[in-house]
């Protein structure tokens, strides 16, 4: 990058280095002062008129440069504006500090008390005001402590880190947009703040846009303003924003997509309108899958007693965790099947979400115990004599998401029983007894249910 | 004291370390302190895992890309001309480097994805929308024996554990009477041995069983004895054993020995009954081949059937080796189209077939088939009619659980030469298979001379594009 020589600025920038001179001399400056006070036969007087004497040349000093420094720009006007005149307010009371100090003038002492006091608080205000123009507003709280946090109304990029965990619910615009205008722009065009008119911190800035007009209309030139502007060369005048990092590439991707397909706040990344293209962005850049995650990965339930487990293994029940986090379980049984025994599973009715019981001549009359597991995500019953009937038990069912009848004696009766599960995805009917037209109906009540008859 | 006095103290301590290097590792820190009770007890994946089992169909000797999965026409335009004037030319294998070689087949877009594959593949097109292709894998070797180390273990020399040995070490087994790493032999062991499915510095019981698709698939599994004098002697065994590493500390090859002694005789009645596919129906023996007139297909669809059945009982990691149709395995450095057609014809029907019927019985969602051979070939030919060995650029397929079906991923030069788009390596097939199976691969760690290490060595990422 090569830019212009500009003396102004090149010294303008030491204003960062410069100004924390005044700022040490001023602490030392106000901790003699008071030391000096309490003592009464202190030496500290000696010193404090060249302490003053130097905060009040470095402070003058600090305020040029940063004079010079604003002239930059693209700092925030109202806290700029108060950094600049508490900044020279603090240079003109330490100039008459130093003057009362040294004899030049006299002031009342308790008079001198005070404004050591308010010298001190302009001190702490202009500095802080400093890094708020440097860092930006949330940097100091950033990694405070929650209660640290509420009590301050922070409210910075943190929380945005967090996706909602049903991707139904992660919105384009409110989970994936706006986190990107809150990082790179929402310092500058806020609503306090409106640089160039424009509050992009609500949809209702968004959607108002800014002195240049409407920005996510394409405009008579054919260019959108809000995109046309973060990405021109970084160099140009207009670039977006002019400091910080600039919105990615993916970043402008997506935003393009969304204000062309008509920048619908409520759309979801499960939209089935998204074209490949996007999905795929999504899920490499934010890590977001728009598959639907399974009840087990979102939910939780408390573990399972291990007296319970102990006791159904007993029985001859494989049971293991989904995993190292999960208390859901996985249960399976490669023996002949009971009523006593299935009469087991509802001590974990709780936690069992995948049973796989498989050519275990399950008995049909007590078929309604598998209605009692809330949980269930996964069914296998396949290689069963299993009646029709049977299957109202599951009518209620509402986490199933994967039923195997495989090879069961299941017929077109049976089948309408499933016709309302409503998290079903696949169902596996090969080898039994349910008719095409059946099979049909099926996929009428469930278009995307993956639904399988058979290999041939 | 003085040096001498110290010296002859310690001395025993230093014989004693030996000793026990000797005598299997001085593994202080160790994870399996309770192996010889129960191996498989309570291992449990990070996360809530995709796939329960894998099925890898090895495809030895590396099949040609761009006569399969990855079709170039520039290759037919150019046919015959000279590869210097075209592109930069790697040395190869045998350094034999002809003229540009179209493929000898011809390529169709397949199912509702519009997938590429040519005409070696009939039967596995119509599977084209359950499968991800990737055409931008790149192994480090260009030989059999290290690419060979290096697909199965994560590292080109041997002593590493294989893939399914550290699959089985993070999930361990859900059928207790089979082993949980099984190796199908077809007929052809690959360049490098068996230390292709060993268990490297992991304990021993994780090694692969190496079972064969017949009636009997092991030897002198049928018992010829009373089963109580068996459980006697087997007791019997265990004591003195016990006693021994009683003596000895922690030794993992004694305590993975008795799991043997233990396992085999379970499996008893559990490698008849697995063997035994007279209760499989004539359809779904004819899905897999078994009337094929080809014997190399009838024995691949075996061996696809017996994984199925091992799945279905819970096994974690079953690979398939290739029979051997006479051509030396898919490493036609000549006569391509009869080693690669012959090679084609064992597996294609018995893959889709394998695929058609997991759907059909619900497991498909829950077992990861990877297919995948060591390296690719080169898309000019040596000597006339063959292809020499290619790592810069070949394709793989996975399909199944966690993987969505009728993608394509990666992209190669016009000539099917080298990786120009996402390229992929071993290491991320490996961390994606682990993933699949709810292992996150920087955490699958063994500590082994001094360091924790993976599978993945420090590479690897998780091929996130090729997943649901």
């Amino acid at each position: 990058m090569i830019l212009d020589v500009n003396i102004g600025l090149f010294f303008g920038r030491f204003h960062a280095l410069v100004v924390h001179l005044p700022i040490g001399f001023l602490l030392l400056g106000g901790i003699f002062y008071f030391l000096e006070n309490k003592q009464q036969k202190g030496s500290f007087h000696k010193v404090l008129p060249y302490i003053f004497f130097l905060a009040a040349v470095s402070s003058c000093i600090a305020v040029v440069l940063g004079s010079l420094l604003a002239n930059e720009g693209g700092y925030p006007d109202s806290t700029l504006f108060w950094h600049r005149w508490l900044g020279i307010g603090t240079t003109l009371l330490t100039t008459i500090l130093w003057l009362r100090l040294s004899g030049r003038i006299s002031i009342h002492k308790n008079t001198t008390q005070w404004g050591v006091i308010v010298m001190l608080l302009l001190l702490t205000l202009t500095g802080h005001l400093g890094g708020t123009l440097t860092h930006g507003a949330s940097y100091l709280l950033d990694y405070a402590p929650s209660f640290v946090q509420d009590a301050f109304g922070n409210t910075s990029t943190s929380s945005f880190d967090e996706y909602p965990k049903d991707p139904d619910s992660i919105l384009i615009y409110e989970h994936l947009i706006q986190p990107v205008f809150h990082q790179k722009c929402v310092s500058c065009h806020n609503s306090q703040i409106t640089k160039g008119g424009l509050a992009l911190d609500s949809k209702a800035g968004l959607l108002a846009g800014g002195a240049h007009g409407d920005l996510l209309k394409r405009k008579s030139n054919h260019k959108i303003e809000l995109l046309h502007r973060v990405s021109l060369p970084k160099e140009d005048r207009k670039f977006m924003p002019p400091k910080g990092s600039p919105m990615t590439f993916h970043e402008i991707r997506l935003l393009e997509y969304w204000i062309e397909d008509g920048y619908s706040f409520e759309q979801a990344i499960t939209d089935e309108n998204i074209p490949p293209a996007i999905k795929n962005l999504i899920q490499q850049t934010y890590g977001l899958s728009d598959q639907k995650k399974s009840f087990v990965e979102l939910n939780s339930v408390p573990p399972a007693h291990p007296k319970d487990v102990k006791a159904l293994q007993a029985q001859g029940f494989f049971i293991r965790a989904l995993s190292q986090n999960s208390n859901f379980l996985q249960v399976h049984y490669r023996d002949s099947m009971s009523c006593e025994k299935l009469q087991l599973l509802l001590k974990l009715k709780d936690q069992i979400s995948w049973l796989d019981l498989s050519k275990t001549a399950l008995p049909n009359e007590c078929m309604e115990l598998l209605g009692q597991l809330p949980h269930l995500t996964k069914l296998n019953l396949s290689q069963n004599a299993i009646e029709n009937t049977s299957l109202q038990h599951l009518i209620a069912s509402s986490k199933l998401e994967s039923l195997n009848l495989h090879h069961t004696t299941v017929g077109d009766q049976g089948l309408q029983y499933l016709h309302n599960l409503p998290s079903l995805r696949h169902l596996y009917l090969w080898e039994t007894n349910i008719s095409p037209d059946a099979v049909r109906q099926m996929y009428k009540k469930h278009p995307h249910l993956n639904l399988n008859i058979g290999p041939l | 004291m003085s040096r001498r006095e110290m010296l002859a103290l310690s001395k025993n301590g230093f014989g004693g370390l030996a000793l026990l290097g000797l005598l299997g590792g001085c593994n202080f820190n160790s994870q399996e302190n309770n192996l010889w009770h129960n191996t498989f007890s309570d291992k449990l994946p990070h996360y809530i895992p995709k796939a329960k089992s894998i099925i890898f169909l090895y495809m030895d000797g590396g099949i040609s890309q761009v006569d399969s999965f990855d079709p170039k026409p520039r290759l037919a335009k150019e046919n015959g001309q000279n590869p210097y004037d075209k592109f930069k030319v790697d040395a190869t294998q045998f350094n034999d480097i002809g003229q540009i070689l179209k493929s000898p087949w011809e390529f169709k877009q397949h199912g509702e994805s519009g997938m590429w594959m040519s005409s070696l593949f009939p039967h596995l097109s119509s599977c084209v929308d359950d499968i991800a292709m990737i055409n931008s894998m790149v192994s480090d070797f260009p030989e059999h024996t290290n690419a060979n180390y290096f697909l199965h273990t994560g590292h080109g020399l041997q002593g590493r554990p294989s893939m399914g040995a550290w699959v089985t070490y993070g999930l361990g087994n859900e059928n207790e009477n089979l082993p949980a790493y099984v190796v199908l032999d077809g007929g052809l062991t690959p360049p490098g041995g068996l230390d292709n499915f060993k268990n490297g510095f992991l304990p021993a019981s994780y090694q692969a069983s190496i079972l064969q698709a017949k009636e009997i698939p092991l030897a002198n599994i049928v018992p010829q004895e009373n089963k109580l004098v068996q459980q006697a002697k087997l007791d019997y065994m265990r004591k003195m054993d016990q006693s021994l590493i009683g003596k000895l500390g922690h030794a993992d090859q004694i305590a993975s020995s008795i799991g043997n002694y233990e396992l085999a005789f379970r499996m008893q009645a559990s490698i008849p009954e697995l063997g035994d596919l007279s209760g499989e129906t004539k359809a779904t023996q004819k899905l897999y081949g078994l009337d094929n007139e080809d014997e190399h297909c009838r024995n691949y669809g075996a061996q696809c059937l017996l994984a199925r059945r091992l799945v279905e009982r819970g096994v974690r990691f079953i690979e398939l080796t290739m029979p051997n149709t006479g051509h030396d395995r898919w490493d036609q450095h000549s006569n391509l189209k009869k080693g690669h057609e012959d090679n084609a014809h064992a597996v294609d029907q018995p893959i889709a077939g394998l695929i058609k019927d997991l759907k059909a019985r619900g497991l498909f969602e829950s077992t990861l088939i990877v297919f995948a051979g060591e390296f690719g070939r080169t898309p000019f030919s040596q000597a006339n009619n063959g292809r020499d060995h290619n790592p810069s650029a070949f394709s793989i397929w996975l399909a199944g659980a966690g993987i969505k079906g009728g993608t394509v991923y990666g992209k190669t030069d016009e000539y099917g030469y080298r990786v120009i788009e996402n390229k992929t390596t071993i290491h991320d097939l490996h961390a994606t298979m682990l993933h699949l199976m709810g292992m996150d691969h920087l955490q699958l760690t063994y500590r082994f001379s001094g360091r924790d290490i993976r599978l993945t060595d420090v590479h690897g990422h998780v091929i996130h594009d090729i997943l649901t």
